[in-house]
């Protein structure tokens, strides 16, 4: 992985595609086996040795994925050193901000089993907007406010819906 | 009695149902998470208080309109509204971020209309003989089919086809938990009640396609100035659908129909498997594949016009054999019962003229669909001028309100937040997003069907050899295989020979 300061975005990370295919071969490896050998073994009732059983999808799903994760692990071996490809790259300042909208939308969905739609997707809606950089009040106010009034009109009048 | 049957429907009393119908289909499938299914749900109480030509063609109009209604978000929104559209999101964007918002939409308009329109005409002409071909498909036919669409994921791998077939098998392993559909012991619910009957299909595209999309977009925020969500268009043919878009996508729609319809005929398959079934045959027989999921045009005409074609032939098996293809033609069979009328070979001679008033209300449908988004295609593609920092506020609660619709319940909402960060995973490094869809697609029929056969066989697999047909199911899984392999072995090699000739000058 390279690091590099820039004012503007950040740390910059980095991952060739040598080093991502790596990174993915040995997730999938060590998912793959937990799901074999741990998952579905707690999660999936032995209902006998017939075949096919309700294990024998999830194992071969299972299996499909080991077999597939050895590949992408020798993917990354073959294309180590070599230059070009596709890369992934993450910037600290762009996880924080995709963090930052996840949690609003989190808190937004646990707020809604306790307190109703409009005043949850109102906060929702202008807090999305300040956090993206929209700073017109009238727009922040006027979309926050009409929008869900709208929606919960149409939903609970027009369609017959319950909305929270 | 089809002409009669253009007469009745065009008289204002019956018309005005079928342009309601449409109407409301369209909007409810341009929502994210309001499917064509749900417009119907809420239409078939009304229907009780009509004659059974208004009640069938406005159900069949909101089919149709909400098959359709689901391309415009995800053309302008990468949301796509229905199941069905899903297949339209990748070029349909792509081509909406080039400045063609207008001519994606056309495009997939015609496609609909096309698809729809010559499935009609099958409709009417071989009904008879298609159900018939229907009904000698049984488990084991249904099997091979499913694994000739598992070869889709293969196709649509793109560049890694490690990284598709990886995507494939997680898609294949959330298409699992809920119910075993033999033994019915849950399996991979975690003692979630709420998993027992698996995850929505909706909530998982609405999560993995379009919040990912918009957590990746919110990422990239801060490195762009802040403009329009989508350029405007760079000349007037960039709106248009021209002769010569035409030109280049009739065959592909075509095609695309005629697989739409096949598969609309057949019980228990649907739009969405008909829309990457069709998508995966307009890449295979272009000359520019390599376009694909960046903005081509025939993309689009292959998803919709064979998403658009099972709105046609889904009543095919109602209509003939009284055979519900899906939950759109279950809803439509409880309409018909409200009426009076039993679908099925008797429905022919007892209530002749009002199937034929059926079979023209669809038809007319489409013309009805065309001239309702022509004259509102500038109102959806204004929504392109309005910056991201609105938009996409309003694209996450549209798409948390149109998931708890689904079952009121807040836990698929969370399901979806899960799925939006498993699909950003997957977009940053790389995975096609289509390979997982397919893949949890296919997974529950796939599994239902082979364990159903081995049951009927009592564990043989010569079950899946018995017949002619399954014959040729297999030698066309067989070839679609071998085609896949070909072209990537090919695309490998010509990589290959390019990495010497860069490597050479420098030795």
């Amino acid at each position: 992985m390279s690091n590099n300061e820039n004012e503007n975005k950040g740390r910059t990370f980095t991952l060739t595609e040598s080093k991502a295919d790596l990174v993915l071969g040995v997730f999938f490896l060590v998912f793959s086996l937990v799901l074999l050998f741990a998952i579905i073994p707690s999660q999936v009732m032995d209902v006998g040795k017939g075949f096919p059983n309700p294990r024998s999808f999830p194992n071969f799903c299972g299996y499909a994925m080991l077999v597939l994760s050895i590949c992408m692990l020798y993917q990354s071996y073959r294309k180590r050193g070599k230059q070009g490809g596709e890369t992934v790259t993450f910037t600290s300042r762009g996880i924080k901000m995709s963090l930052l909208a996840l949690a609003v939308l989190i808190v937004s969905v646990v707020l809604l089993q306790f307190l109703p739609y409009i005043p949850v997707t109102i906060a929702l809606l202008a807090g999305m907007m300040l956090l993206l950089g929209q700073r017109n009040k009238f727009v922040i106010a006027g979309v926050s406010i009409i929008l869900p009034i709208l929606v919960y009109v149409f939903f609970t009048y027009g369609l017959k819906l319950v909305l929270p | 009695m089809l002409g009669q049957g253009f007469l009745t429907i065009l008289m204002p009393g019956n018309l005005i149902y079928l342009v309601g119908g449409v109407a409301l289909g369209l909007i409810m499938g341009a929502i994210p998470g309001l499917t064509a299914t749900m417009a119907i749900a809420l239409l078939v109480p009304l229907t009780l208080y009509l004659s059974p030509t208004q009640a069938i063609t406005m159900l069949l109009g909101a089919f149709n309109g909400g098959t359709f209604g689901g391309s415009i978000a995800a053309i302008l929104l990468a949301t796509p509204g229905t199941p069905a559209a899903s297949a339209t999101v990748g070029d349909g964007y792509a081509m909406a971020r080039q400045g063609k918002a207008g001519k994606a939409i056309k495009t997939a308009l015609v496609s609909s209309v096309f698809g729809c329109l010559t499935a009609c005409v099958l409709l009417v002409l071989i009904a008879e003989p298609v159900a018939q071909y229907a009904l000698q498909f049984g488990a084991a036919e249904y099997t091979i089919l499913m694994l000739f669409a598992l070869t889709i994921i293969a196709s649509a791998s793109g560049d890694s086809m490690v990284k598709g077939l990886m995507a494939g098998a997680v898609g294949l392993l959330f298409g699992v938990i809920g119910m075993d559909p033999v033994e019915t012991i849950p399996r991979l619910t975690f003692g979630a009640l709420k998993l027992s009957s698996g995850i929505d299909i909706v909530t998982m595209l609405i999560g993995s396609l379009a919040l990912s999309e918009i957590l990746v977009q919110i990422e990239s925020f801060h490195k762009r100035k802040q403009g329009a969500l989508l350029p405007p268009p760079s000349c007037p043919d960039d709106d248009k659908f021209t002769r010569k878009d035409f030109k280049r996508t009739w065959k592909t729609m075509l095609r695309s129909a005629l697989l739409g319809s096949g598969i609309g005929a057949l019980p228990g398959l649907g739009s969405s498997l008909a829309a990457w079934v069709g998508y995966d045959a307009a890449k295979r027989a272009s000359k520019h594949p390599e376009e694909f999921g960046k903005g081509s045009i025939e993309g689009i005409a292959g998803a919709e016009a064979a998403n658009n074609a099972v709105c046609g032939s889904n009543m095919i098996p109602l209509l003939t054999l009284g055979i519900p293809g899906d939950v759109v033609a279950a809803l439509i069979i409880g309409a018909f019962m409200l009426q009076g009328l039993t679908p099925g070979p008797m429905i022919f001679r007892e209530a002749a003229q009002d199937v034929y008033n059926i079979y023209a209300g669809v038809m007319v449908s489409n013309i009805v669909m065309a001239i309702i988004t022509l004259l509102t295609v500038k109102l959806f593609t204004k929504i392109s001028k309005l910056q991201p920092n609105v938009v996409l506020p309003c694209v996450c609660m549209f798409c948390i309100v149109g998931v708890y619709a689904l079952n009121s319940s807040l836990f698929d909402v969370g399901i979806m937040l899960a799925f939006a960060v498993i699909g950003y995973f997957l977009q940053k490094f790389h995975f096609p997003p289509a390979c997982m869809l397919v893949g949890f697609i296919l997974s529950p029929m796939l599994e239902k069907y082979f364990r159903t056969a081995m049951q009927m066989s009592r564990g043989s697999v010569s079950i899946f050899f018995k017949n002619p047909l399954d014959w040729v199911l297999w030698v066309i899984t067989a070839v679609s295989l071998f085609t896949i392999l070909r072209g990537k072995y090919k695309r490998y090699k010509a990589a290959k020979a390019a990495e010497k000739a860069a490597e050479a000058p420098a030795e």
